[in-house]
């Protein structure tokens, strides 16, 4: 190829490495890469030019809760990920509970008020546990759904939010004293809500704050619902 | 990268504390909105550790590979929102007019001074060159979207571009020297 005739691809390779050639554009250029070594060198010549690009924008301080968020979301796949016993185990401690049973323990969640969540029932591959409110909101209640290591919270009378807040779940993991945040929700107008808690494999609690919109990395506070899962 | 690949916490953690913040700041810049950019920086992360994108060492530093990603979600987010285009246009003075950015407070004195380079050699380049380097990167405009908005040939706006980028990259060569 000519001086000439190579000159169009030194410039289309610039336009590339930008992000701004259209797509049939894009791949003829990426066809031509292929097989031209003087593309592929200009190229490493220049991305140097390219990468520092974002060195040069107006740096701005994340907010602390999205370091909160994604580390949640990390660690709480993470163990789910590090866990198939667990997850394993608490399958089996679904399977279904004798009538009997359910009856004993639905009496035990009426009068046993000091414990704040309990198990009620189990279909083949799930367990339900009580929410228990706290004194300041007296008319919230609800369950936790969980099958395998993930759970469904549905809740009710919870109470009213002004704008700038939200409702929070957190996770408490056996022998762990941190609590982890977890999914974020906004009730509807008649105060219920529903939630799905992701995980569950290590839990020993979780519970429900009012947050500031966007949520906490840490209660801020006092919980308004807690279950116990164990 | 070797352990946040492998799926440890800790090592996404320190991943997350090294480039979270020039992270933001990019998303920031492109997307023009702080919970948007959240959205984006958050998006570009969980990507990253759910090793939907694998980083590869001859395409450069982990930081850079990192604001990539970063950058095309941005942009991606930018066209979700706006349609086709992003939303920037002639009248978007980030874009067209030269702005300083304050210094940072924190210790990073390397990564400043590198930054601060960097906007000197941006800053160096004929205005009609950075221009249509900053619509492309941070507008995600085409070339020939640009060429429509400036009123100027195809092959100009390419031109420019590379004519840009050479220069950006013989002041990085000088630096170095």
């Amino acid at each position: 190829m000519s001086a000439e005739g190579h000159r169009r691809w030194e410039d289309e390779l610039a336009a590339w490495m930008l992000g701004a050639l259209d797509e049939p554009e894009a791949e003829a250029f990426e066809r031509h890469l292929a097989r031209c070594e003087r593309c592929r060198s200009d190229l490493n010549w220049l991305r140097p030019a390219v990468d520092s690009i974002p060195a040069s924008v107006t740096q701005v301080a994340p907010p602390p809760r999205l370091r909160g968020e994604l580390l949640g979301t990390v660690r709480s796949e993470a163990r789910r990920a590090a866990a198939p016993e667990r997850r394993k185990r608490r399958r089996l401690a679904g399977f279904p509970v004798p009538r009997p049973a359910i009856a004993a323990l639905a009496a035990a969640a009426v009068v046993g008020a000091g414990v704040a969540g309990y198990a009620l029932r189990g279909g083949p591959d799930t367990e339900t546990f009580l929410l228990r409110a706290a004194p300041q909101a007296p008319a919230a209640h609800g369950e936790l759904v969980v099958e395998g290591d993930e759970g469904t919270l549905r809740a009710g009378g919870l109470p009213r939010l002004d704008r700038d807040l939200v409702f929070q779940a957190w996770v408490r993991d056996e022998g762990d004293a941190e609590l982890q945040p977890s999914t974020v929700f906004v009730p509807g107008r008649g105060g219920s809500a529903t939630a799905a808690i992701p995980g569950l494999e290590d839990a020993e609690q979780v519970m429900v704050t009012r947050e500031p919109r966007g949520g906490s990395t840490q209660p801020t506070t006092t919980p308004l619902l807690r279950a116990r899962l164990d | 990268m070797p352990l946040v690949a492998r799926k440890d916490p800790a090592a996404f953690e320190v991943f997350y504390d090294r480039h979270g913040g020039a992270a933001y700041s990019l998303a920031h810049r492109i997307v023009g909105d702080p919970a948007a950019a959240e959205d984006v920086t958050q998006e570009a992360f969980l990507s990253i550790w759910r090793s939907k994108a694998r980083y590869e060492p001859t395409r450069g530093s982990v930081r850079a590979w990192t604001l990539g990603i970063v950058r095309n979600r941005a942009i991606d987010a930018l066209r979700r929102e706006g349609g086709r285009a992003p939303k920037l246009d002639l009248d978007d003075e980030a874009v067209l007019e030269r702005r300083p950015a304050p210094e940072r407070t924190d210790a990073e004195a390397l990564r400043r001074e590198t930054a601060r380079q960097v906007r000197g050699a941006l800053g160096a380049l004929p205005n009609e060159q950075s221009q249509v380097i900053e619509l492309a990167y941070f507008g995600g405009f085409t070339h020939s979207e640009i060429a429509k908005m400036l009123g100027m040939p195809l092959g100009t706006v390419k031109g420019r571009m590379r004519l840009g980028l050479e220069k950006i990259r013989a002041r990085f060569a000088e630096l170095v020297e």
